[in-house]
């Protein structure tokens, strides 16, 4: 998955001031909203935990009863109520592990459903600045860290700690002396496991980098091993690699041989109290049954000891992600709504830019440089230019997914950003040249499961662009899944259902983002024509590619290096032979061809 | 299953130390871990009797005691210690062997897998995609394969011993009750692994729930223009709350299931005890089994558990390992393109005469010839220019001369010799190459350059950096030479990848330099003073540039243009452009191109 990239990024500076209180203060509400049934949770796991301590002393009872007096019929009868007991306590194991599972999965549907909506909220430029696998761990990896942390974490611990009260209860119950002077170890695995954490919890962190170093290494080499070929560089390279994994090797070696040695400490220590309490028993007199209960208590306290090491470092991880989520919630959009939206019910006149400056880095670098040009209603306006020009930018601010730095845009003179974003996107339709497709199948992408677009206009707007032809052909029709982005379907066949998705829409305004790349003529054909009827009648903004397209439309505007540099219709550019002629020659002019095969 | 072994093996014998101490001291330390409930057993009864033993082991381990003036009890309890903390040293010793050896199988694997991909032909990173080639050499060797390979093995030698061992032990002590005893433990296994096989469809399940959950949350992501453009955002939303739900559902139904495994492992072993309490106690009460006897005996039965599920863990591993291993040697097993046979040096004696006759390429698993039957020759300090169309086969044909693939017809000589008569090494060091695209790697701008070479003084590679028109702004970086690009420094311009790629191939002062349309992302000014400069060096080189520039073309010594992997036309540039032909069209288009970018 690409999110596993992101799982462990190393804390930033920011991350660092973020207090405890404010990261935890995230999940806090939502646990609380399910506090009965963590309770619930609690106090079947307090039975759990009573009935595991219920046998051994039943065990005692037999052993210092029925068997000393050869009573067998009491005998049976307390091996049955052992029986009876753990079958209980199965149950309620059963029933607590579902109950706490339950909880932990809806408090994390909640959060990430929190997420989800919170970044559909934000700005582009978050999208600008993080990879889609940083912003996947954030919903995935880090709320699984957060729930872990609440749902297992501490419930084990709690559960551990009462499990270890109730036999050092007992212990001390049944024989004062002999159980404190075992309870002293308790203070003393205390102080191993916190040196043992102190010693090994960095480390095993920097194994999680180490190995993130190991994969970034690797893929590097294995992208670029033909150019190691070229040099023959291979002993280089697998020197590289060598190097890394002996890092990540030393770090991983020592932990290991930690743990083992941590281990085999705390199980000699168990040892050492069951010694201890062979030579004390004598002396204090306990019983047969006695010893036998202390024995089976000694070897039950040994688990949760090792458990809860293991669960300190599920601290960090919850930590580190509740932080995480924490920045990102409080990341807040830019470009907002403004707060009395003006309404634009129907586009009537024309789209202005008054020069308009943008730049993405927020610097002097403009992307855009007083760009002023207008789009009247009913009109095709093409962009021409060569690659990064500027000519996306327009689109970007047009659909306001940025807010320009200088100068305005408006439509039928309001200016966008006092209309509702809403409000505004819906006059357009976007079609791009990377088609976008989403899981789902064919009908809701082109509806994009809007529930106002009914199943004939979706049927309708397929038949127009020529869609309909190879949609009809598929097993499921209209209900045939899209498979891992479309992979199933031709590029001509997506462009054409990103096409009859624009028609769906029907938009006042049409946007498109001609592909550069050249498919096969008949698809051309097909394609150009489906155009032509998107187009009919309908205001266009077209970033053009294609001889067909630049051909047809009413005003070009030529964009070089982020200026507007020369406009007007294709005769009348040619005419002035600048750059816009160069340009045709070079972009346009060697597709004539596509145009005397059709 | 042999084959496995055989390749395991290949790792193993070069660790006989290990091996040894773990075939060895295994049954040793299991031995010991076994006599301990024995002990118990020893002080159980002489407290219950209060009899003194004087037979068998007891007796004379009290015979021991009196020496040392110790009570019988204190005797048990100091035999205790000595024997507990012999079997937990040597515990320790063998798991951290086991330990130690996992995480260095892990790195072998690795490094072992790597090596052999270095020498691989593009067939294969054709085949085997980077995600995946990552995938099997960190998921498959370190999740899967490496605890398997050590851990996985020798904890079942060890169940084996210990289930054994203490089946012997229990045997020593009472024939009949082993009987009653181990009957139902068998059916542990058996229920281990059906609900393996159950558990397995569940997690399959969620596995498809957590990929649909991941692809809604990727493409959304990733098509954020498309949502926000159409305003699409509530349905987003029900998209991802769909899939979030059905995840849980999925996550619940596993733990379900997993939750009665592990609640059935923690409690099916109580039916052992209370037969063992019914069946033993009623033979304590008949005098028949001692008390001793009896709480060993129950110690033994709830030890049963844990090799039970090493057992059964192994079976369940044993096939996942067994995939990985497959996958492992699926690599291994696809021969390299080019073989490294020849003998001749060449260093130092190179001159750059290149000689190609009826050279053609094409791939073994495609019928289509990517370079058909080129012939042509160049003298040594030549500059040959090679234009053509994307796909014409100009990038394969230059990647046959430092043998990144061999030409499947036809020979290519070097001073006379066949390529392939060359040392590897020697012919690939006397050539440099720029690619199209250039592949730089996480490291510093000076370990970009020198790319592992150690023989390169620093006069040349001052001289390399010049003509790359690098010296400047090097100059103005951070640390100057010594700052590091890539993933976890700065990021550079593509321009500037561009001229540390040209360095590095400049600064192994090849004599021969391949140029793979090298400077496209340079701003005019800088590309100018760059060939300037080169072209003062070129005529001590042979030189094969792939290119778009009309000056670069204009001084080339001949011109081979290329269309469909053969030469369509050949000559300089003056008698080419008189012919009105292909290279007259190719020339003003490039001519084009250039007023119209820069």
């Amino acid at each position: 998955m690409t999110s596993d990239l992101y799982e462990d990024e190393p804390k930033t500076e920011s991350q660092s001031k973020i207090s405890l209180k404010d990261a935890f203060g995230t999940i806090v509400p939502l646990l609380k909203e399910h506090k009965r049934r963590l309770g619930f949770s609690l106090v079947l796991l307090t039975a759990t935990t009573g009935l595991a301590l219920a046998w051994p002393m039943i065990l005692k009872e037999g052993i210092d009863g029925p068997l000393k007096t050869g009573n067998i019929t009491l005998l049976v009868l307390l091996a049955l109520a052992i029986l009876v007991i753990q079958a209980a306590a199965f149950l309620i194991q059963y029933l607590q592990r579902l109950s706490l599972e339950q909880v932990g999965q809806d408090v994390m549907l909640s959060l990430k459903r929190r997420l989800f909506d919170h970044i559909l909220s934000l700005d582009f430029s978050y999208f600008d600045s993080n990879p889609v696998g940083r912003i996947m761990a954030r919903v995935e990896s880090d709320c699984e860290a957060l729930r872990m942390l609440f749902t297992n974490t501490v419930v084990l611990l709690v559960g551990d700690m009462l499990l270890i009260l109730g036999i050092y209860s007992i212990m001390v119950y049944q024989q004062w002396q002999v159980g404190v002077i075992l309870f002293l170890s308790v203070p003393l695995l205390c102080v191993l496991i916190y040196f043992f954490h102190r010693l090994t919890t960095h480390r095993f962190f920097a194994i999680r980098r180490k190995m993130a170093e190991v994969t970034a290494v690797l893929s590097e080499f294995l992208q670029g091993m033909s150019i190691v070929q070229l040099f023959h560089r291979g002993e280089y390279a697998r020197k590289r690699v060598y190097e890394t994994n002996e890092i990540k090797f030393a770090d991983d070696q020592f932990v290991q041989i930690s743990v083992c040695v941590f281990f085999n400490l705390i199980l000699f220590i168990e040892y050492v109290k069951i010694g201890l309490l062979l030579m004390l028993g004598p002396r204090f007199d306990l019983s047969a049954g006695q010893i036998v209960l202390f024995l089976v208590l000694i070897m039950r306290s040994f688990e949760p000891i090792f458990r809860t090491s293991e669960q300190l470092s599920s601290f960090q991880k919850g930590i580190a992600g509740a932080r995480r989520i924490y920045e990102l919630l409080a990341t807040k959009p830019v470009v907002l709504d403004p707060v009395r939206p003006e309404l634009w019910n129907r586009f009537d006149d024309a789209i202005r830019f008054e020069e308009v400056s943008f730049s993405y880095t927020g610097d002097s670098n403009y992307a855009l440089k007083n760009a002023t040009f207008d789009i009247p209603k009913g009109k095709r306006v093409a962009l021409v230019g060569v690659t990064g020009g500027g000519k996306s930018t327009v689109i970007s601010l047009l659909l306001r997914f940025y807010d320009p730095q200088m100068g305005r845009i408006t439509v039928d003179g309001i200016d966008i950003r006092d209309v509702s974003r809403a409000d505004l996107r819906r006059k357009f339709a976007l079609v791009l040249q990377d088609i976008i497709l989403f899981p789902g199948d064919v009908k809701n992408n082109i509806g994009l499961g809007a529930e106002e677009i009914p199943q004939e206009r979706i049927a309708a707007a397929a038949q127009v662009v020529d869609a309909a032809l190879f949609i009809d052909r598929l097993p499921k029709r209209y209900e045939t899944e899209i498979s891992e982005k479309g992979s199933n379907f031709s590029r001509g066949e997506r462009q054409l259902l990103s096409f009859a998705r624009a028609l769906a829409f029907d938009p006042e305004i049409l946007i498109l983002d001609e592909a550069t790349s050249s498919v096969d003529p008949e698809t051309e054909r097909v394609m150009a024509a489906s155009l032509k009827i998107l187009m009919h009648g309908r205001t266009s903004l077209i970033i053009a590619h294609r001889l067909s397209t630049i051909l047809d439309v009413d005003k070009i505007l030529v964009i070089k290096q982020g200026e507007i540099i020369e406009s007007g219709t294709h005769t009348e550019l040619l005419l002035q032979n600048g750059y816009y002629t160069k340009l045709f020659h070079l972009q346009f002019k060697s597709k004539i061809g596509e145009l005397t095969n059709a | 299953m042999r084959k496995k072994i055989k390749w395991l093996w290949q790792y193993y014998r070069h660790y006989k130390y290990v091996l040894l101490v773990l075939l060895l001291l295994t049954p040793v330390q299991a031995v010991f871990q076994v006599l301990l409930p024995r002990m118990l057993g020893f002080v159980i009864d002489f407290l219950k009797s209060g009899i003194v033993p004087t037979e068998g082991m007891a007796g004379k381990l009290v015979e021991t005691g009196q020496s040392y003036d110790l009570n019988p009890s204190d005797t048990f309890a100091v035999t205790f210690l000595i024997v507990s903390f012999i079997a937990v040293g040597l515990y320790a010793f063998v798991q951290s062997h086991r330990a130690w050896m996992n995480s260095r199988f892990e790195w072998l694997f690795r490094q072992h897998a790597f090596n052999t991909i270095t020498i691989k032909g593009p067939d294969f990173f054709n085949r085997f995609r980077t995600g995946d080639l990552l995938t099997r050499l960190t998921d498959d060797v370190a999740d899967k394969l490496s605890w398997f390979a050590c851990s996985g093995i020798f904890r079942l030698y060890e169940a084996l011993a210990i289930v054994s061992f203490i089946i012997a032990m229990m045997i020593s002590i009472d024939p009949l009750l082993t009987l009653y005893t181990v009957g139902p433990l068998p059916l542990l296994i058996f229920i281990f692994f059906k609900s393996a096989s159950l558990l397995d469809k569940r997690y399959d399940l969620l596995q498809v729930k957590i990929s649909n959950f991941s692809d809604v949350m990727e493409a959304c992501f990733s098509g954020i223009r498309v949502v926000k453009a159409y305003v699409r955002e509530k349905a987003q939303q029900k998209s991802f709350e769909k899939a979030a739900m059905e995840r849980r559902e999925a996550e619940l139904s596993a733990v379900k299931i997993t939750a009665i495994v592990d609640s059935l492992y923690a409690y099916v072993w109580q039916f052992g005890i209370v037969i063992v309490l019914i069946a033993g106690g009623w033979m304590v009460i008949k005098s028949s089994l001692s008390l001793g006897n009896l709480s060993a005996f129950i110690y033994y039965v709830v030890w049963l558990v844990f090799p039970m599920f090493d057992i059964g863990q192994f079976l369940v591993k044993s096939r996942q390992s067994a995939v990985s291993i497959d996958r492992l040697v699926e690599l291994e097993d696809v021969p390299a393109m080019v073989k490294e046979s020849g003998t001749l040096s060449a260093n130092g004696y190179v001159k750059g005469n290149l000689s190609l006759k009826n050279v053609s390429f094409g791939f073994a698993t495609s019928e289509r010839k990517i370079v058909q039957n080129v012939s042509f020759d160049i003298k040594a300090g030549e500059t040959v220019a090679l234009v053509g169309k994307v796909g014409s086969g100009k990038s394969w044909l230059v990647n046959m001369i430092p043998r990144l693939v061999d030409p499947t017809g036809g020979v290519i000589s070097l001073d006379g010799h066949d390529l392939r008569e060359y040392k590897l090494e020697d012919l690939r060091t006397s050539i440099g190459y720029v690619p199209q695209e250039p592949v730089l790697f996480s490291d510093t701008i000076r370990n970009n350059i020198l790319f592992g070479r150690k023989d390169i003084s620093d006069t040349v590679l001052e001289w390399a950096i010049e003509i790359s028109q690098l010296k400047e702004e090097i100059s103005r970086f951070p640390k100057g030479l010594e700052t590091s690009i890539g993933t976890r420094g700065m990021s550079i311009s593509g321009g500037q990848k561009q001229r540390v790629a040209l360095a590095r191939a400049l600064v192994g002062k090849p004599k021969i330099l391949i140029l793979d349309d090298c400077t496209s992302a340079l701003d005019s000014r800088t590309e100018s003073l760059l060939w300037e400069r080169l072209h003062e060096v070129l005529p001590d080189i042979t030189a094969i540039l792939i290119t778009h520039r009309p000056d670069t073309l204009e001084r080339a010594d001949m011109i081979h243009v290329m269309e469909d992997g053969s030469i369509i036309e050949s000559g300089r540039h003056f008698e080419l452009m008189a012919q009105e032909g292909h290279y007259a069209r190719i020339y003003n288009r490039y001519q084009l191109e250039e007023q119209v970018t820069k």
